[in-house]
């Protein structure tokens, strides 16, 4: 029984979410009760589940749901995962989703979103669940792209507004480094355990301690993109612009220690790794300085809280390092919980403060005196206003690059050029039926495939040219992708054709909808944030499925071809699977690129009100 | 504007202009309403409005097609429609424009003039300047204004933000800046607006709209700059600031910038710009469309005003009625004039029909600052124009008034080591107070809480006790004929000079609300956005005074001995009601007193029950105790973006007798201002009366207009999303410009109608009055209120038309009845969404009570 118990509070959310899109915009109550129904009844499952499993000895519960796609040398697996880990991340995110819902059932009342908030943080409730309960790296995968993408929704809830559509991006980009990251520890796992592993069989894996220390810091990369820690922390701040209450339940409460989630998930497969160790503790501690010093000098008191969040994130980072795993557990709870509750109540810090400065107020001493601690103060200070410089030198290092390779190839957005790729696309897919490459030069064919279609992602990740011609270099990009897979793994035309269908016919969906606009006089230029949606809500939506698949989300056929693609690449070839990860990056942000850009932001072509770009 | 030689670049003259049209809202703490378009108050209504949008790109009217809608569900009658375009366009041109109105497709299409030099930094060079320089430069000032988020402040803030800057730089390892161009600019003193633009924008005729383009791309922090540069005052934590020091800081950012962008050797935005330097403060031409839409505004208007001008014509009370109100009160209150008090006067008169109820502004007309005992500073309670010469001190019997602490709002908890503690020892019991909220909401130290402004227990010093009774330049308390003076003025104002009753309340009004930056806004306009509790209780002691009714009786004002006043606060948010020095009431009055407290509570009842038609949360079907309740229940809960609507859907300004009003049910849509012409023939006090009224009821109402019609430019938009800054403000995002202006959430039941002002008088003394004082009759003639006058003698209506005064025969001859005002709200609609279509059809018709 425990079984179906456990599937149920995966199934649960999915079905409330379902409940909650089938609502019209304007049935609040019904749709408030859908979801709270849905949180309550997740509740009373896992108050039964949970009495069950303590009753029967609290031993970790194994689960196989069935799986999604098998084949003789692939299964993925829908593995669930009990313990009691999964029991206080599980228990808190349903008792503060709980609580959301009931604050924002008042609080986001005639709010013109009020629809797509309850659903999308059902979406973001199942990706939770599906982390926190996942047997594998693969379910695991699917709940992270999920929180990722309703991340998305959420930044950008107020969608008619310059900032939150360009955070919203941001925010996603700098979630898809951890993303890549997190694919290329699954793809490297599959290689060195030689199958897909389940979380319960961590601790007794047999593979070189070298290679478990670079799984290990594979996954810490993931853990510190998801929890904010430096140099990434810059995106926590920058994720609050959604209402109050979906700011306190994703960026105070339960999104941001995911990345701590998967080091405690996984830590029986790093325990032994003393470097990784003292990696992890060294990076909590930078953070936690760094973090600590920002909230110290922030004038904004979002800011502030997600700041001084950062910083007890940073200092679990070190507890767990040391191997105290249920100090860990406490603290999370008692975090979340209070900085939640403080981004909650953070509008009523005006009353609060100046009241409180009304009667108590003592002029601060703010005068700096010139020896080397005044040196180190001035220095802190300044630093912690730039908060560390943080996103000036990720984009540097990681974004700027890019956009100044993409710029080299700005020829590519010519139709012509266009043609003559998708040419030499089907050339060399023809000539590889008619003659096998040896292994020396189909290595060099398949490298270049695969660079070409970086290229065209990075390409479209740059343009500033209309939509469509953005949208045909990311499918020239998937087209070069594939060629690469095919030789890369040897070849199976059946996955190949499942990868390629999925990809196609995204593409010509997507194609008819951005005709459509531009049809309707759309600017969908993709220089600057056009707002669409404002006019066309539903295109949006259907715009947004068609994007997901495009960009091959998990779950899509697309997705399981090319995992499955991926595994069959020889061992050997690592070079190729990390080039391949790297895509899998690139095509996210610029989908999500093209789909902010074309649908959010403000929408000027209609006479209305429009909000400032500064606001 | 436009006559200044524009090639000439005077850095005085810039400041100047860019004040003019800054907003000009302070800090939240006290919120001031105000005309949100003042810089464009010297002109004409619509030529400002269309002109404010032809520059800034504000929306200041619906679009036609809304205007049509609301034809198509008669919110707009066509009887007024016709009516306006006979009397705009003439008869002959009344088909022509007829058809316009209701069927021709118009291009709506206008760029405005804002921004466009600027942008040519992106357009040309790909440098997203806006990007570029905001987030930091938001952060720098934000950071130097902060009145107390911060833990560590702004080093060397008391010397000016550039210096304070200079000085930072100068000791830290690190810069602001990332290229030494700007950081050796900065450090150079020689560097002025002139000289950098010179370096950015090259060509003196470009300057001024450069630096236009560039402080309205964040309207919000440049005007709250500018505001506290001219009044730090508004500050506790005073801050020496300047819009010059904040430009000059945004241009240093601007060179980094580019220097970082383009290198060292870029050229002057001037050389490459082909587009001619624009005249920003030009008029524009007017167009069709806009004279359309002029008639459209004004039809939606008076399909409205039409219903109260016939309303109040129809209940006019006939003259024989005069044996009531010679009839001995049973007690009588003075209330604020604010719309807000409209439902509560209504049910104490049905209560009690021989109770009578006065409106004049809350302050009551004694200004002064107040000090809490134990506090640093002083409140100011008197309306905002005014620099009170007085001091009231709060004398505590016991123990000091003190704020009390809420442990989750310690700073403690975002340090590192202390942090660590309570992020471990606070955690569980936040979620308690989470939880505790959810289902039982009560008060807080937390909340805004508008009985505590004063300590009902402590002595007030209101009386100077003599030559050195004084404190910080200010006179502790009043003299005799200070106090005098004052009582005599606002008693004749009103009209109260006899009859007195046994009681007279003096009720103030305040407003307690949770989570809600904007909550000074929903306090007393008339005592700067505050609670008028302590005005209430010094005007009760003061008419109270032996020595006072002395000196009243010898100028004509006698009031027998027997007459106490007492005063009270009046929630709005929670609806509840505190008398303030019961005790001193004598045995007979107790008793008296202690029935009327029945009366109020009774009254406040069905007042809560009123206002419970337009929540959501609320069933107004319930018991009405149950309905209490809740209301309270709103006033501190977290989770409520709207504990009360504020002035929400105000149109309405009325100063005359009670009678005008007494039989119309207006929905709480009207300042009601007592006065009675009778008592002032030749119209003295009368001017006293409208002078306020302009700023008062004129600035919230338009603040309530151009907030809901461009709740996005000139509104601070939804407030959920709002993160507080430094304690001044809010801003969405973390990167955000300031959001001046009221949020979605107050304004969203709003009708945008402009104040309709009914005098009690005879139009040739009115017009007299108004014209004795310029800055009131420009209110007037420049249409942003429109004033009518009742002719006592005639019972007729005349409008305030191009300086003159033409009769006005309403429209609307029949006005539906009201039988039972509660059953009525049982029934009522709330609105489906916030848009005006199903938002104006919330408001309930113009109503005769039975």
């Amino acid at each position: 029984m425990l079984m179906q118990l456990l599937t149920a509070l995966v199934a649960i959310p999915v079905l409330g979410f379902i409940g909650c899109i089938l609502m019209s915009r304007k049935w609040e109550r019904t749709i408030f009760s859908v979801a709270i129904s849905t949180i309550l009844l997740e509740l009373a499952t896992f108050i039964f589940f949970g009495y069950a499993w303590i009753s029967s000895g609290a031993a970790s519960v194994v689960v196989n749901a069935g799986s999604l796609f098998t084949s003789h040398n692939f299964a993925f697996n829908l593995d669930f995962y009990f313990d009691t880990l999964a029991a206080v991340f599980l228990g808190m995110a349903i008792i503060m989703t709980a609580l959301i819902f009931i604050f924002s059932k008042y609080y986001l009342h005639r709010e013109q979103g009020f629809k797509r908030f309850y659903g999308t943080v059902l979406v973001f409730f199942t990706g939770l669940s599906l982390i926190i309960l996942a047997g594998n790296f693969e379910v695991l995968f699917m709940g992270w792209e999920l929180i990722g993408i309703s991340s998305v929704l959420l930044i950008a809830f107020y969608r008619d507004r310059f900032l939150p559509a360009r955070n919203a991006l941001k925010v996603f980009s700098v979630y898809r480094i951890g993303d890549a990251f997190l694919l290329a520890a699954i793809w490297y796992a599959h290689h060195i355990f030689e199958k897909s592993v389940h979380f319960s069989q961590l601790s007794g894996l047999d593979a070189q301690s070298g290679s478990i220390a670079m799984l290990g810091v594979l996954l810490l990369v993931v853990a510190m993109v998801k929890s904010a820690q430096f140099p990434f922390s810059y995106w926590l701040p920058r994720a609050m612009e959604g209402p109050t209450t979906s700011s306190a339940i994703f960026y105070g409460a339960l999104s941001v220690h995911m990345g701590l989630f998967l080091l405690l998930r996984t830590y029986p497969l790093w325990e032994g790794s003393v470097g990784l160790r003292v990696a992890i503790a060294v990076l909590g501690l930078v953070t936690a300085i760094v973090a600590s010093s920002i909230a110290r000098v922030q004038s904004s008191i979002k800011t502030q809280i997600a700041y001084a969040s950062i910083t007890q994130i940073g200092i679990m980072f070190i507890e767990l390092a040391a191997g105290l795993q249920w100090l860990v557990l406490l603290h999370f709870v008692s975090n979340a919980s209070l900085r939640t509750y403080q981004l909650l109540i953070s509008p009523s810090v005006v009353s609060y403060l100046v009241h409180d400065q009304f009667f108590y107020f003592v002029p601060p001493l703010h005068k700096i005196k010139k020896t080397f601690l005044g040196k180190l103060h001035a220095t802190f200070y300044t630093l912690g206003i730039k908060e560390w410089n943080m996103n000036a030198t990720v984009s540097r290092y990681i974004w700027k690059p890019l956009k100044l390779v993409g710029r080299k190839f700005a020829f590519l957005d010519r139709s012509f050029m266009q043609f003559v790729s998708l040419g030499a696309f089907l050339v060399t897919l023809m000539a590889n039926s008619l003659v096998k490459l040896p292994a020396g030069p189909s290595l060099v064919v398949s490298t270049a495939a695969a660079t070409i279609s970086i290229i065209f992602y990075i390409r479209s990740y740059t343009t500033k040219n209309s939509a469509r011609t953005g949208w045909n270099l990311i499918m020239l990009g998937h087209l070069f992708g594939m060629l690469f897979l095919l030789l890369a793994s040897g070849g199976d035309w059946k996955y190949l054709a499942m990868y390629g269908v999925g990809v196609v016919i995204a593409f010509i969906v997507g194609h008819i909808c951005l005709r459509y606009l531009e049809k309707k006089g759309e600017p969908t230029a993709l220089r600057d944030y056009q707002g669409s949606i404002y006019a066309f809500a539903k295109l949006g939506n259907l715009f947004f499925i068609v994007a997901l698949l495009f960009m091959a989300f998990p779950i899509s056929p697309s997705f399981l071809a090319q995992d499955i693609l991926v595994g069959m690449i020889p061992e050997a070839h690592a070079f190729q699977i990390a080039l391949f990860g790297f895509s899998y990056l690139l095509v996210g942000v610029s989908v999500v690129r093209l789909y902010t850009k074309v649908f959010f932001g403000p929408h000027k072509t209609s006479h209305h009100e429009i909000a400032y770009r500064s606001s | 504007m436009s006559e200044k030689n524009s090639h000439q670049f005077d850095e005085s003259h810039l400041l100047h202009v860019l004040k003019h049209y800054l907003p000009t809202q302070g800090p939240l703490k006290d919120f001031v309403h105000h005309n949100t378009l003042h810089a464009f108050q010297d002109m004409k209504f619509y030529e400002a409005i269309y002109k404010a949008s032809a520059i800034f790109g504000y929306q200041t009217t619906f679009t036609l097609s809304e205007y049509r809608d609301l034809y198509a569900i008669r919110r707009i009658t066509p009887k007024t429609l016709a009516r306006v375009i006979r009397q705009k366009k003439g008869d002959a041109h009344f088909e022509e424009w007829h058809t316009k109105a209701l069927y021709k497709e118009y291009d709506w299409t206008r760029e405005p003039r804002i921004g466009r030099l600027r942008n040519q930094w992106r357009e040309q060079y790909f440098v997203d300047m806006d990007n570029a320089v905001q987030p930091l430069l938001f952060r720098i000032v934000c950071s130097y204004i902060d009145q107390g988020i911060a833990i560590s402040p702004f080093p060397f803030e008391d010397k000016g933000l550039l210096s304070a800057l200079r000085d930072l730089e100068n000791h830290s390892a690190v810069s602001f800046f990332k290229t030494k161009k700007a950081r050796d600019l900065l450090y150079d003193k020689s560097s002025t607006i002139a000289s950098l633009l010179e370096i950015i924008v090259g060509d003196k005729a470009y300057y001024e709209q450069y630096v236009y383009d560039q402080q309205f791309s964040h309207r919000g922090w440049s005007g709250i700059v500018s505001t506290l540069e001219d009044k730090p005052e508004l500050l506790l934590y005073s801050k020496n600031i300047s819009l010059k020091d904040m430009i000059i800081l945004e241009l240093l950012l601007e060179v980094d910038a580019l220097t970082e962008r383009l290198g060292e050797n870029w050229k002057p935005l001037a050389k490459t710009v082909t587009q001619p330097p624009l005249d920003m403060f030009a008029d524009e031409p007017s167009t069709e469309l806009e004279e359309l839409i002029e008639l459209w505004q004004d039809a939606f208007e008076w399909s409205y005003y039409d219903t109260v001008l016939s309303g109040v014509l129809l209940t006019l009370p006939q003259e024989s009625s005069k044996e009531e109100e010679v009839s001995k009160k049973s007690f009588q209150s003075i209330f604020c004039i604010d719309d807000r008090e409209y439902s509560l006067r209504t049910y104490v008169e049905s209560l009690d029909t021989q109770a009578e109820t006065f409106g004049a502004p809350g302050y009551f007309g004694v200004e002064f600052y107040f000090h809490p005992a134990g506090a640093k500073f002083y409140d100011k309670l008197c309306p905002a124009p005014v620099s009170p010469k007085y001091l009231i001190k709060e004398v505590p019997k016991h123990t000091a008034h003190t704020h009390e602490k809420e442990i989750m709002y310690t700073k403690h908890s975002h340090k590192l080591v202390r942090g660590l503690v309570f992020s471990y020892l606070l955690g569980i019991p936040a979620l308690g107070k989470l939880i505790a909220n959810l289902i039982n909401p009560t008060m807080s130290p937390a909340i805004a809480d508008a009985f505590a402004h004063m300590d009902p227990n402590a002595d007030l010093t209101i009386v100077h006790a003599g030559e050195k009774d004084h404190e910080k330049g200010l006179q502790i308390g009043f003299t005799v004929k200070e106090m005098t003076d004052r009582v005599e003025k606002s008693l004749r104002c009103i009209g109260l000079v006899e009859n007195f009753s046994d009681i007279v309340y003096v009720i103030g009004h305040g407003s307690s609300s949770a989570n809600n930056p904007h909550h000074g806004a929903h306090d007393c306009g008339a005592c700067s956005g505050r609670p008028g509790l302590v005005n209430a209780r010094v005007f009760a002691y003061m008419a109270n005074y032996e020595p006072v009714r002395e000196m009243l009786a010898s100028r004509g004002v006698s009031i027998p001995e027997s007459t106490q006043f007492v005063g009270a606060l009046h929630d709005t948010a929670s609806d509840e009601i505190m008398f303030y020095d019961e005790n001193k009431l004598s045995e007979k009055n107790k008793i008296q007193h202690k029935k009327n407290v029945h009366l109020f509570e009774e009254a406040l009842d069905l007042d809560a029950k009123e206002r419970s038609r337009r929540f959501m949360s609320i069933d107004t079907k319930q018991d009405i105790k149950k309905i209490r309740k809740d209301i309270k229940k709103r006033s501190v809960s977290y989770f409520e973006p709207r504990p009360e609507l504020g002035h929400g859907t105000n149109a309405l300004c009325v100063v005359g007798r009670r009678s005008l009003t007494k039989r119309l049910f207006l929905d709480r849509r009207a300042f009601l201002n007592s006065y009675d012409y009778r008592t002032d023939p030749d119209g003295t006090l009368l001017l006293d009366v409208l002078a306020p009224l302009g700023t008062v009821c004129g600035g919230i109402n338009l603040e309530y207009f151009f907030s809901r019609m461009d709740n996005y430019k000139l509104g601070a938009g939804t407030k959920l999303p709002h993160n507080v800054m430094g304690l001044v403000g809010v801003a969405n995002s973390s990167d955000g410009d300031l959001r001046s202006g009221l949020p979605l959430q107050m304004v969203e039941v709003h009708d945008p109608v402009r104040l309709l002002m009914v005098v009690e008088h005879y139009p040739e003394v009115i017009k007299k009055v108004i014209e004795s004082k310029p800055d009131l009759y420009e209110w007037f003639s420049n249409e942003w209120i429109h004033l009518v006058a009742l002719h006592p003698d005639e019972k007729k209506l005349y409008v305030f038309e191009e300086g003159e005064f033409v009769a006005y025969e309403p429209l609307t001859k029949k006005l539906p009845v009201m039988h039972d005002l509660s059953r009525t709200f049982e029934t009522t609609l709330k609105m489906k969404t916030n848009h005006i279509l199903d938002a104006t059809q919330e408001n309930l018709p113009v109503h005769i009570i039975k």
